[in-house]
C-alpha cells in the first residue's frame, strides 16, 4: 500500500510547527482578537457615522480592525517568549479599546460593555494579574482621551450603539468560551491516550512477567530432569555393583581359602569366575560412563598432577598383562614436564583403555607410551607391534560398539566402548584423540593431546 | 585383644561377605542394617572400626558417619566408607561427612583386609 503524499501546505505548516510552535495563548488570542476587532472597529464607525472624522482615524480603525489580529499573531509567535509576547499584544488591544469611549463620543453605556469585553478576555487568557494592567492601560487612555475631547460633550447613547456594544462583548466571551471547551476536549482526550498507553504498558509488563515466569517454570523442570536423570544413574550403578560386588567378593574369598582348602580345578574354574565378573564390571563401568556422557551428567574433576607420573602407575597396573603375554612394555617421557590440569582419574582411564587395547590385540612385540610437551599441549602416544588396522575402519573404530574387522576382534572381546568413551573424555578436556599411524600386520599408534592452558 | 568391627550394609551376601573376610582374618563383628542401626550399635557396642555403606535406606552412610563423629566418646572411631556410586567427588563428599578412607564397590576383599589391617594397625 501506497502512502498518501502531504500536500505542500500541510508539510509547511508541518515544518513550521516544528520550528514556531504556537503557544496556546497565541492560539486563543488570534481567534478573540479576529473575531472581536472588526467588530468593534464596525461598532465605533456605526456609532461615529454622519459625524466629521479625520481620514487617518478612518485608516487606523480599519488597520486595527483587519491587520492588527494577524501582525498581533505572528509577533506573538515569532518572539522569543511567545506568552509575553501575547501579553503585550494584549494590552495595545486595551490601550485601543481605552480610546473607545472618546470614538465612540463619551456614550459611557457602550463603552464600559466595550471595556468590560476586553478586560474579562484578558482575565479569561491572563488571570488577575494581567486583569489588573489591563484595566490600568485601558483606565488611563479612556481618562486621557475624555479630557482631550471635553466630558461635558457626552452624547446620549442611542440604542444601537449600545445593541452592538453587547454584541462585541457577547461575541468576546463565546469566542472564549468555545476556546476553553476545546481545550477541555483536547486534555480529555490527552488523558484517554495516556490512559490507553499505561494500560498497553501494564499488559505488556504482564505478559513479560508471565514469558519470564514460563521460562523459570521450564529451567525448573529441566533441572529436576537433571536430577531425576543423576539419581537413576546413581542407583543404577549401585544396583549394578551390589550383586557384583558379591560374586567378586565370594570369588575371591573361596580363592584364598576361607571356606577350607580349594581343588585346583575348582581354583582355575573360580579364576574364571573372577575374570568374567570383572569383564562384566568393566562393561557395567562403560555402560554407565556413556549413559553419564549421553545424560550430561558426566563432570570432569580438574586438578594439577603429573602427567609422567600418572602415564608410569597406569602402565605399571598393565605390567602383569604384558608379562603373562611377553609383550614389552616401556615408558618414554620427554623430559621434564609441568603439571597438567586436567581430572587424573579419567584422564589415567583413557591411557589404560588405550595401552590394554595394544597388549589386547599384539601378540608379540612391544607397545610403547611416549609422554611429551610443546608450548601449547601435551601429546601421549601408545605405539604397537599389533595386527594393524585397514583404512576402511580408521573412522569407525571411534564409534560406540563398533570395532575393526569383526571376525579377528570378536575372540579378543570388549564391547567397542572404550575407545568412543576414551575419545569424549579427551575431548571434554578439550583435546583430541586419534589413530595415528596404522598399517596392517605392522602396528597402530594411538595418541591424544590435552591443552596445557584450560580455556 | 580382639578388635571389634561395626559393619553397615543393607544387603545381607555384602554382609556376609565382610563376616567371612574379617572373622576368618581374627577380628570380631558386629552388624548394622540401616544408618539409625549403625548409630545405636556405634553407641552401644564401641567398635574399633566401621565399615559404612553409603547407599542405605532411610537415613544414609555420609549422615550416620556425621551422627557418630559429632558424638565425642565415638569420634575417634575410624570409619571406612564403602560406596558403589564411584561418581566423581563422592570421595570428596566422604571425607566431609568425617570418613577415614573410602573405598568402591566392588572391592577386592584382600585389598580391602590390607586397608583394614593397616587402619587398626595405625590406631595402637
Amino acid at each position: 500500500m501506497q502512502e498518501r503524499k502531504p500536500s505542500t501546505i500541510a508539510r509547511l505548516r508541518h515544518d513550521l510547527a516544528v520550528v514556531y510552535p504556537v503557544h496556546p495563548m497565541v492560539r486563543i488570542n488570534r481567534i478573540v482578537r479576529v473575531v472581536g476587532c472588526p467588530l468593534a472597529v464596525v461598532l465605533v464607525i456605526v456609532a461615529r457615522w454622519g459625524e466629521p472624522t479625520p481620514r487617518w482615524l478612518w485608516a487606523a480603525l480599519l488597520a486595527y480592525g483587519v491587520a492588527w489580529p494577524q501582525v498581533a499573531y505572528w509577533l506573538a509567535r515569532l518572539a522569543k517568549s511567545p506568552k509575553r509576547a501575547a501579553y503585550l499584544c494584549l494590552m495595545f488591544d486595551c490601550a485601543c479599546f481605552g480610546a473607545s469611549g472618546t470614538l465612540l463620543g463619551n456614550q459611557l453605556v457602550p463603552s464600559f460593555v466595550l471595556m468590560t469585553g476586553i478586560l474579562t478576555a484578558v482575565a479569561g487568557v491572563g488571570g488577575i494579574s494581567l486583569f489588573l494592567a489591563g484595566v490600568a492601560v485601558l483606565g488611563v487612555v479612556f481618562v486621557a482621551g475624555s479630557f482631550a475631547t471635553d466630558w461635558r460633550e457626552a452624547a446620549q447613547s442611542d440604542l444601537l450603539t449600545i445593541f452592538l456594544s453587547l454584541a462585541v462583548a457577547f461575541v468576546f466571551q463565546l469566542m472564549l468560551a468555545l476556546q476553553a471547551f476545546n481545550q477541555a476536549r483536547e486534555l480529555i482526550q490527552r488523558r484517554r491516550q495516556i490512559q490507553e498507553q499505561s494500560t498497553r504498558i501494564i499488559e505488556q509488563n504482564e505478559a513479560l512477567e508471565e514469558a519470564m515466569q514460563r521460562t523459570e517454570e521450564a529451567h525448573h523442570a529441566m533441572e529436576a530432569a537433571n536430577l531425576a536423570k543423576s539419581r537413576f544413574l546413581a542407583n543404577m550403578s549401585h544396583e549394578l555393583r551390589t550383586p557384583l560386588n558379591a560374586i567378586i567378593g565370594y570369588t575371591e574369598l573361596i580363592q584364598d581359602g576361607t571356606y577350607g582348602e580349594v581343588p585346583e580345578r575348582v581354583g582355575a574354574t573360580l579364576g574364571r569366575v573372577e575374570r568374567s565378573g570383572r569383564n562384566l564390571l568393566s562393561l557395567i563401568n562403560e555402560v554407565l560412563d556413556l549413559s553419564k556422557i549421553e545424560a550430561g551428567q558426566f563432570k570432569l574433576d580438574i586438578a594439577p598432577f603429573s602427567l609422567a607420573d600418572m602415564a608410569s602407575s597406569a602402565v605399571a597396573s598393565l605390567e602383569s598383562l604384558a608379562k603373562e603375554k611377553r609383550i614389552t612394555l616401556t615408558t618414554a617421557v620427554a623430559g621434564e614436564l609441568p603439571p597438567v590440569q586436567a581430572d587424573e582419574r579419567r584422564v589415567t582411564q583413557v591411557l589404560v583403555n588405550l595401552v590394554g587395547n595394544a597388549l589386547k590385540f599384539t601378540d608379540a612385540g612391544e607397545v610403547e607410551v611416549s609422554v611429551t610437551a610443546d608450548a601449547t599441549e601435551f601429546a601421549v602416544t601408545v605405539r604397537d607391534t599389533g595386527p594393524g588396522i585397514a583404512p576402511e575402519f580408521h573412522e569407525r573404530i571411534f564409534e560406540e560398539f563398533q570395532q575393526a574387522d569383526t571376525s579377528t576382534t570378536r575372540p579378543k572381546g570388549g564391547a567397542g566402548l572404550g575407545l568412543a568413551i576414551a575419545k569424549r573424555i579427551v575431548e571434554m578436556h578439550g583435546g583430541k584423540l586419534a589413530l595415528l599411524r596404522s598399517e596392517v600386520n605392522i602396528g597402530s599408534t594411538f595418541g591424544f593431546t590435552l591443552p596445557r592452558e584450560r580455556s | 585383644m580382639t578388635k571389634r568391627i561395626l559393619i553397615v550394609d543393607d544387603n545381607e551376601d555384602n554382609r556376609q561377605i565382610l563376616i567371612d573376610l574379617l572373622t576368618g582374618a581374627g577380628f570380631e563383628v558386629i552388624e548394622a542394617r540401616t544408618g539409625f542401626d549403625a548409630v545405636e550399635t556405634a553407641g552401644r557396642e564401641r567398635p574399633h572400626l566401621v565399615l559404612m555403606d553409603i547407599q542405605l535406606p532411610g537415613m544414609d552412610g555420609l549422615e550416620a558417619t556425621r551422627r557418630i563423629k559429632a558424638q565425642p566418646e565415638l569420634a575417634a572411631i575410624p570409619v571406612i566408607a564403602v560406596t558403589s556410586y564411584a561418581l566423581a567427588g563422592d570421595d570428596r563428599k566422604a571425607a566431609a561427612a568425617g570418613c577415614d578412607d573410602y573405598v568402591t564397590k566392588p572391592y577386592s576383599p584382600r585389598a580391602l583386609l590390607a586397608k583394614v589391617r593397616s587402619i587398626l594397625a595405625g590406631e595402637d
